[in-house]
C-alpha cells in the first residue's frame, strides 16, 4: 500500500472512531489519535473523550449505586464508634469520627466544641421548640438542646451511633422524655406529620450523601413537615465553589517541599475528581426559591469561629425560612470592599445605623485562592517550597470573617455575613445594624447580592460524589460501545478521558498536547 | 490462596478501581497515608467480615488495623489465630 492510502486509511479509521464516540450520550467531545510506539513500529488507535459528568451522575450513581453510597456511610459511622476515642469521649461531646483533611488526624477537642456551641447559638436565635433533627449522629446538637424545647425527633442511619448516644443520655440522667430516637434513613419521614415541626435540623450531614438529588428528596421531606414560619437549617455544608481551593490547601499542606508544582497540580486535580463527599454551591439553596414557593427566604452564610479549620474555610449554613411573614426587605446601598480599620472608623465616626459592605476578601482562604492562581500560572518545575515561600511572603489583604463580627459587635451592631454570591474566591458581602435595644433583636430580612440563578439546572450546582471511580465505568462503557459498533480493527483499545481538549490558537484539537497513553496496557 | 495473598490482591482491586498502578509492598500504608479513602477502607471491612469471621463491633475498630497487607496479617493472627 502507498504512504498516501496507508494515510488515508487511517484518517478514515479516526474518523469513524469520532464519529461513533460523539453519539455517545456520556460525551460531550472526543478525538481519536494514532499512536505509533517508537521501538516496535506498532500503531494503536487511542480515543481522549471529555466526559458528560451529568450523565455519569444519572447512569451510574443512581439506583442501586445509590443505595451501596448510603450503605458505606452508614458502615464508615458504625466504625466510628467502635474506636478507642468514641469510648473516651466525654457524655455530651462524641466526636470521633471527625478528622482533619489536612493531618488525618482527629479534629482537637477546641475546635469542635467551638463548632458545636456557634451551631446551637444560632439555631437557639430562633427559639426552636419542636425540632426534627435528620442524622441526629453522638447527640452534639440535640444533646444541648432538647432541654429548651417541646419535642425533639432526632433520626440516624446507623445503630452504632444511636446508641451511643442513648448511653450518654443515660449518664447525663436527665429527663429526656420529650426526645424521640429513630433509626432510620434520612429520606425515610414516616409518621411525621404535616406541619408538624418548626425546626428541621440537617447539621453536617448533607455531604455524606449519594446525590443531589437524594438532598432534594429529604428537604422536599422537611418541606412537608415543617410548619409555615418555621426553618430548615442545612448546616455545616461543603462549598462546590471553594472545592478547587480546598483541594490546593489540603495538597498544599500535605506535599513535601521538594515536590513539583507539575506534580502539586496533578494531585489538586486527582482530589477534586476523587471527591467522595456530596459538596454544593449556594446556588442551589438559593435556587429551590423558585422549586418550593413555600420557601420564602434564604440565607447562606460562612461557618463562624476564631479556630482555623475546614470548617470555618470552606462550609457554610443554608437557612430556608418557610412561609414567614414579611416586613418587606431591607434594601441597601452596598459599599465596595474596604479595609478593617476604614470600616471600624466609619461605625465608631459616622455611627451609622445600617453599613452594608460587598465583596470582602475573605482573609481564612485568600492565601489558598492564592496558591491555586499560582499553581495555574507558575512553571510546572518550580517547587513547592518555592510556592510556599511566596505565600509567606505576601502580606493578607483580607478581612477574617470572624474579625468582623467581633468588631461589629463590640460596637453595638448586629452583623450578618453572606455567601449568597457565590464567589470562588470565597469573599463575602457584610450587613452592620446598630442594636438600638437590645430586648428586641432585628429580625428583618436583608436584600443580598446575589449570583444569577437557574432553577432548572439545579445538578450543576453540586459534584457527582466519588467520581473517578464512575469515570472508570464511563470508560469501559465507552469501549465497549466502540467494539459494538465499529470492525474490530477500528475500535480504539485505549480510552482517556479529559476535563476539556487542548486547542491550538485556531480552534483545532492540539494533537501534541495530548497526553501519552500509558503503554503498559497497550 | 492464603491469606496475604488474598489480601494482596484485594488491595490490588481497590487500587485499580482508582486507576492507581503504583507498586505497593506488604508495608505500604493506605489509609492513614490517604492513598485509598474511607469508603476504600469500607470495602476492605466488608470483604474482612465476610471473609474471615472478623466484628469489628466486637474488636474495636482503628484504621491502622487495617492500613496495610502487614497491618491485616497481624490481625488475622491476634484476632482470628489465622497464619
Amino acid at each position: 500500500m502507498n504512504p498516501e492510502s496507508a494515510e488515508h486509511l487511517r484518517r478514515s479509521r479516526q474518523q469513524d472512531a469520532e464519529t461513533i464516540l460523539s453519539t455517545h450520550p456520556g460525551v460531550r467531545d472526543a478525538v481519536v489519535v494514532v499512536w505509533e510506539d517508537e521501538g516496535t513500529g506498532d500503531a494503536r488507535l487511542v480515543a481522549y473523550a471529555v466526559p458528560d459528568d451529568d450523565y455519569i451522575g444519572r447512569v451510574f450513581a443512581a439506583g442501586e449505586a445509590e443505595r451501596k453510597r448510603v450503605q458505606t456511610w452508614r458502615k464508615t459511622f458504625d466504625l466510628s464508634q467502635f474506636g478507642k476515642q468514641a469510648s473516651l469521649s466525654s457524655p455530651g461531646f462524641n466526636t470521633a469520627g471527625w478528622n482533619s483533611s489536612y493531618t488525618r488526624q482527629p479534629i482537637a477537642a477546641e475546635p469542635m466544641r467551638e463548632w458545636v456551641e456557634l451551631t446551637v447559638q444560632e439555631l437557639r436565635t430562633f427559639h426552636p421548640q419542636e425540632i426534627l433533627e435528620v442524622g441526629c449522629g453522638t447527640g452534639l446538637l440535640l444533646l444541648r438542646l432538647a432541654r429548651e424545647c417541646k419535642r425533639y425527633a432526632g433520626t440516624d442511619f446507623s445503630s452504632a451511633v444511636l446508641k451511643k448516644l442513648r448511653k450518654q443520655m443515660e449518664e447525663l440522667g436527665e429527663d429526656w422524655s420529650n426526645v424521640t430516637l429513630l433509626e432510620r434513613s434520612a429520606e425515610n419521614f414516616e409518621g411525621f406529620a404535616e406541619n408538624s415541626f418548626d425546626t428541621f435540623i440537617l447539621n453536617s450531614v448533607a455531604q455524606h450523601f449519594p446525590s443531589l438529588s437524594y438532598l432534594l428528596e429529604v428537604i422536599q421531606g422537611a418541606i412537608r413537615v415543617v410548619k409555615p414560619g418555621g426553618l430548615i437549617f442545612i448546616g455545616d455544608v461543603r462549598s462546590l465553589v471553594l472545592l478547587e481551593p480546598y483541594a490546593a490547601s489540603i495538597e498544599l499542606y500535605q506535599a513535601p517541599s521538594s515536590m513539583s508544582l507539575g506534580e502539586l497540580r496533578e494531585r489538586v486535580f486527582h482530589r477534586i475528581r476523587s471527591e467522595e463527599q456530596l459538596v454544593i454551591s449556594p446556588e442551589f439553596f438559593l435556587a429551590l426559591r423558585d422549586r418550593f414557593p413555600k420557601i420564602n427566604r434564604v440565607e447562606v452564610h460562612p461557618k463562624l469561629g476564631y479556630f482555623d479549620t475546614e470548617m470555618t474555610r470552606f462550609r457554610y449554613n443554608a437557612i430556608l425560612h418557610l412561609d414567614k411573614p414579611q416586613d418587606g426587605n431591607l434594601e441597601l446601598p452596598f459599599l465596595d470592599c474596604l479595609a478593617l480599620d476604614s470600616i471600624a472608623a466609619l461605625l465608631r465616626n459616622s455611627n451609622p445605623d445600617f453599613l452594608a459592605i460587598k465583596n470582602v476578601i475573605n482573609a481564612r482562604i485568600e492565601n489558598d485562592v492564592e496558591a491555586l492562581s499560582q499553581l495555574a500560572r507558575t512553571e510546572a518545575s518550580k517547587t513547592v517550597g518555592e510556592l510556599r515561600e511566596r505565600l509567606e511572603r505576601r502580606s493578607l489583604l483580607g478581612i477574617d470573617p470572624q474579625t468582623i463580627c467581633v468588631l461589629g459587635q463590640e460596637l453595638g451592631y448586629r452583623v450578618d455575613l453572606s455567601w449568597a454570591t457565590s464567589r470562588s474566591d470565597g469573599n463575602y458581602d457584610v450587613v452592620f445594624r446598630k442594636i438600638v435595644d437590645s430586648a428586641r433583636p432585628v429580625h428583618q430580612a436583608i436584600t443580598w447580592p446575589q449570583a444569577d440563578l437557574d432553577a432548572s439546572q439545579l445538578a450543576r450546582y453540586a459534584n457527582v460524589p466519588g467520581l473517578a471511580v464512575l469515570r472508570e465505568k464511563l470508560i469501559q462503557q465507552l469501549l465497549d460501545y466502540l467494539k459494538q459498533n465499529l470492525s474490530p480493527d477500528k475500535a480504539p483499545t485505549e480510552l482517556i478521558l479529559m476535563d476539556a481538549l487542548p486547542m491550538t490558537s485556531d480552534g483545532q484539537v492540539n494533537l501534541h498536547k495530548l497526553p501519552v497513553p500509558d503503554t503498559s496496557t497497550g | 490462596m492464603d491469606h496475604t495473598a488474598e489480601v494482596r490482591e484485594f488491595f490490588k482491586g481497590l487500587l485499580a478501581i482508582r486507576h492507581d498502578r503504583q507498586p505497593f509492598t506488604d508495608s505500604t500504608s493506605f489509609f492513614l497515608s490517604g492513598r485509598l479513602s474511607s469508603v476504600d477502607a469500607v470495602e476492605l471491612v466488608v470483604f474482612l467480615e465476610e471473609k474471615y469471621g472478623i466484628d469489628f463491633a466486637e474488636i474495636g475498630f482503628d484504621q491502622s488495623q487495617i492500613d496495610s497487607v502487614e497491618a491485616i496479617g497481624s490481625l488475622l493472627r491476634n484476632v482470628k489465630a489465622i497464619d
